[in-house]
């Protein structure tokens, strides 16, 4: 619900600026901004917004690997702390 | 008349980095929790990093005095190579706003407000921070040089009450752990919260004598370490290792035991209350770096415009990263040191690196 | 500008027929005609008949005038002249806008035949009210007089004050329809010259049609129209206006309005009351504290109660815990809604004893606070301590010297209780944190509003706020700029003289 009505309050503010920037041939502005309303939007979306990427779970598959091996060059062993 | 709105002083700089670094620092300890007693060795292991990439960023805007630094990575990496690594900086300031905006609404969900949703205290936040950075850098300074007195006197009395409770030196017998352990603890320190510094990198030109750059941050620092080690010791030494080592929140646990008198026991949501006003000031300046960031990026105008929808896409993406604190500790301890080193290091390396072959390419 | 205006003719009578043109449908324009033993016309004498005190003052003037240019030869408008001349106080007129204006500021403008000049003389026949003790800002020890509507009369219980030519004033009019007098006060060696600039450039930007009040003046200079404080200070007290004049402060009087307006200003200076500097400094500061320690009741008392009451118990001492449980038992609302329904009706009460005559007023607020409080929480609408909570904040407010002031904490205090019902103490730092970084972007015409709160001037703070000895408070009133620097090079104010 709360998601919902952030959602429609960021499309809301994007389509407004949107024109208003318009208006003022900012039209680079208008076009950044109604982009960025749209991926909040999508985000806010149930079901879809929750299968959208995050940094954490893109970093998550990219370093792991990179974190594991240089634990195991360390030594380093969480049962220990 | 009125002064230049985004013009600061080198203590200016000092004060702001000083709370944006010290805020959350003491909120999990995880250095500690790993070296226990050798911690202080992070500690400096992580100050001495994040001061030596200090310090080449400062070079490099020393070196390029009226140029943003927004205009130093045009002119050193050309456009296109210049937009990328904005862009890695982007991400950057996406993953830490994160962990941070999760890290404040676990706390608050656990130790003080278990019955309000994490989404609503998340919103709350953005909205209050979205606010502070529309007023834009002077202000947001101000406000901090407004705030930190309290928080400072705060934590001066709450510790000198915890100091009380310590018996005997926590930090001795020293180096009782192996070097690679208390390596990798520094590089943890160097992640969070010393390393975070780089970010300012996008306020050096705001400042008005560039001569004081480097002593203005450097000074915020090693104070921010002070802090955080006088944390540790007195936790470490009111609780004691195993406690300490167990609790999600060991300095607040500590913080917990402090009574005053026989009238107020639980003064430490007096003090939560201060010190949530200033690790905000953390997610203001993501916030306000981050649509700087996107301004330039994209060629904008009117940056203001922005302000709030970036802190609806900080709210998304905080909302969505780290479903539980066990996920949040796992990646802060795991991933993040290793995700965050091409900002905080790779690229201040390159960029000083170019800022010294340029110059002395150009002949005299 | 000036191509616009019509220049006095040399035949009086066609000035005294432009003038009738112009204040054409009004009965209130009276045109006396001069003349001579020959009958021939030599002047023209308009007023107002309603401003000026036609019976008294004009009807003797226009006598002498008309004895004298009987009793003397030779050129007309020589003796005319020297007639008026020997009457003192003239000026002289050049266009006949400028007579009309004065006209309307209750004087007569002379017209002389032959003469492309008209002179004008001041003779207000219209009642003022008279000096009376301060209504808002009361003390026990200071003067007692206050400003009044009549500009004339406040300026000169400032000049009395101030006696010296190092004051400077700026006159403006304002209103195209009202014509409005303005003065813009300010010492020159101790004021900043770019503020002064600074003021006079937004005071010469104003564009209205009526100006009654100088909140509209107020509203048109401020730095931040939505801010719920006021960036200029409103003051009755003429020797606050001179203190404020001596710290090098700018000073707005206007015609019709018993209030000056005061600027640059500061936020703590809303919180001290000219009665500091006439107490004693222990005293003095003792107040000080107490009114930073009511301004955050006022804000944060009922909004303090929700949160602990609601969200954090734990911090409250068992005893004290359980009198507020066993308080709470029975009331039908939860402690969010309690609060509100208080505060509101505290603020109707309030409100009501405002607008009623003043006896009728007090009584009003005396049942409303004593019977109604009573019947509430007897009936269990609300509990007791919420009541004594409210009546705390209710009077910590009134501790507020600035009214204005008190009135942005008054409506603040509503979203500080909504932020406390809806997450405790988080909610109250947050909302603390925009308040803070609110006040921390306000200026009061380019100079910070919290000036000069901050870590880097801890001095300058620290004698801000702190009220020294006399002899000691020089260094704390010093001006900052290029007024400090002017008044090391030759200031004209004697040392003593440097603080009300």
């Amino acid at each position: 619900m709360l998601n919902l009505a952030i959602g429609v309050a960021a499309f809301s503010y994007g389509v407004a600026a949107f024109i208003r920037f318009r208006r003022t041939k900012e039209n680079r502005d208008a076009f950044v901004l109604l982009l960025l309303c749209g991926t909040i939007a999508v985000y806010c979306l149930p079901g879809l917004g929750d299968s959208l990427p995050t940094v954490e779970g893109v970093y998550k598959i990219v370093y792991r690997p990179v974190s594991e091996y240089v634990q195991h060059l360390f030594g380093i062993n969480w049962e220990d702390t | 008349m009125k002064p230049h709105p985004d013009l600061i002083s080198p203590g200016q700089l000092g004060c702001l980095l000083f709370s944006f670094l010290s805020g959350f620092s003491t909120l999990f300890l995880m250095e500690a929790k790993m070296v226990k007693q050798d911690v202080w060795v992070s500690y400096l292991l992580g100050i001495a990093l994040s001061g030596g990439m200090l310090w080449l960023l400062c070079y490099v805007q020393r070196q390029h005095p009226h140029l943003s630094m927004f205009e130093v990575f045009d002119r050193l990496l050309g456009r296109w190579a210049a937009k990328l690594l904005l862009a890695v900086y982007l991400v950057y300031i996406l993953e830490i706003q994160a962990a941070a905006m999760q890290a404040l609404t676990t706390f608050y969900n656990t130790v003080v407000l278990p019955n309000t949703s994490p989404d609503h205290i998340l919103l709350l936040i953005v909205l209050s921070t979205t606010y502070a950075a529309y007023l834009g850098l002077g202000t947001i300074v101000r406000t901090v040089q407004v705030t930190m007195p309290f928080f400072i006197v705060a934590i001066v009395i709450i510790s000198l009450f915890i100091l009380k409770n310590v018996d005997s030196n926590p930090f001795l017998p020293m180096f009782r752990h192996r070097l690679p352990e208390m390596a990798y603890g520094g590089l943890l320190s160097f992640y969070f919260p010393f390393g975070k510094s780089v970010v300012f990198c996008f306020l050096l030109s705001h400042v008005t004598r560039k001569e004081r750059l480097y002593a203005g941050s450097m000074t915020a620092v090693v104070l921010s370490g002070v802090y955080l080690c006088a944390a540790t010791y007195l936790t470490f030494g009111s609780l004691g290792m195993q406690l300490s080592t167990d609790a999600s929140f060991p300095f607040f646990s500590a913080i917990q035991l402090v009574k005053f008198g026989e009238y107020l026991e639980r003064i430490e949501i007096m003090i939560i209350g201060i010190w949530t006003m200033f690790t905000l000031f953390e997610v203001i300046v993501l916030q306000y770096v981050f649509t700087k960031i996107v301004g330039h990026l994209f060629g904008l105008n009117k940056t203001q415009a922005f302000i709030f929808p970036v802190g609806l896409f900080f709210f998304v993406i905080a909302q969505k990263s780290f479903p539980n604190i066990n996920d949040l500790t796992l990646y802060n301890l795991t991933i993040a040191p290793f995700s965050t080193l091409i900002p905080m290091a790779a690229i201040p390396l390159l960029l000083a690196s170019l800022t010294y072959f340029t110059k002395r390419g150009i002949p005299r | 500008m000036e191509q616009s205006l019509t220049p006095i003719h040399p035949s009086a009578l066609l000035n005294a027929e432009r003038l009738q043109c112009l204040f054409a449908g009004s009965e209130f324009l009276t045109v006396r005609l001069v003349k001579d033993n020959n009958e021939t016309i030599v002047g023209a004498v308009a007023y107002h008949n309603i401003l000026v005190d036609e019976k008294n003052v004009i009807q003797q003037f226009i006598r002498k005038i008309n004895e004298d240019l009987h009793q003397m030869t030779g050129h007309r408008d020589v003796n005319l002249i020297t007639s008026l001349d020997s009457l003192g106080g003239g000026k002289e007129l050049r266009h006949m806008e400028t007579a009309a204006d004065l006209i309307l500021d209750a004087g007569a403008a002379v017209f002389i035949e032959g003469l492309s000049e008209a002179f004008g003389f001041m003779f207000p026949g219209y009642e003022t009210r008279s000096i009376d003790e301060p209504k808002i800002e009361v003390n026990v020890r200071g003067p007692r007089e206050s400003f009044i509507e009549d500009l004339n009369t406040n300026l000169s219980m400032i000049i009395r004050k101030l006696k010296t030519p190092d004051l400077k004033a700026k006159p403006y009019i304002i209103g195209s329809q009202s014509r409005t007098r303005v003065m813009l006060l300010y010492l020159e060696s101790r004021t900043d010259s770019q503020v002064v600039q600074e003021v006079q450039r937004r005071l010469e930007a104003i564009s209205l049609d009526i100006l009654i009040v100088n909140t509209q003046i107020e509203e048109l200079i401020q730095d931040s129209t939505y801010s719920p404080f006021p960036q200029l200070f409103n003051t009755e007290r003429p020797d606050r206006v001179v203190t404020a004049l001596n710290r090098g402060k700018i000073a707005i009087l206007t015609d019709g309005t018993p209030i000056a307006l005061l600027t640059p200003t500061t936020f703590f200076e809303m919180l001290h009351p000219s009665e500091d500097l006439y107490e004693r400094f222990y005293f003095a500061n003792f107040l000080r504290i107490i009114r930073v320690l009511t301004l955050f009741i006022s804000l944060f008392g009922p909004a303090l109660y929700i949160a602990l009451t609601t969200f954090h118990l734990e911090m409250i001492p068992t005893p004290l815990m359980l009198a507020f449980i066993s308080a709470k038992a029975g009331i039908p609302f939860p402690t969010f809604v309690e609060a509100i329904i208080m505060e509101v009706a505290f603020e109707v009460l309030r409100e009501a004893s405002l607008r009623l005559p003043r006896a009728v007023g007090q009584s009003v607020s005396i049942v409303g606070a004593l019977i109604i409080g009573e019947a509430a929480v007897q009936s269990g609408i609300v509990s007791r301590p919420m009541v004594i909570v409210v009546a705390m904040t209710g009077i910590a407010s009134f501790t507020i010297p600035s009214y204005s002031t008190a009135i942005a904490f008054r409506m603040l205090r509503f979203p500080m209780m909504l932020l406390a019902a809806w997450s405790g103490v988080l909610g109250l730092s947050l909302g603390l944190l925009i308040l803070l970084s609110h006040l921390c972007s306000l200026h009061s015409c380019g100079i910070p509003f919290l000036e000069p709160v901050d870590l880097g001037r801890f001095k300058d703070t620290v004698k801000k706020y702190i009220l020294l000895p006399v002899k000691f408070r020089r260094s704390a009133n010093e001006p900052s700029g290029d007024a400090a620097a002017k008044r090391s090079m030759g200031g004209v104010l004697p040392e003593g003289r440097n603080d009300g």
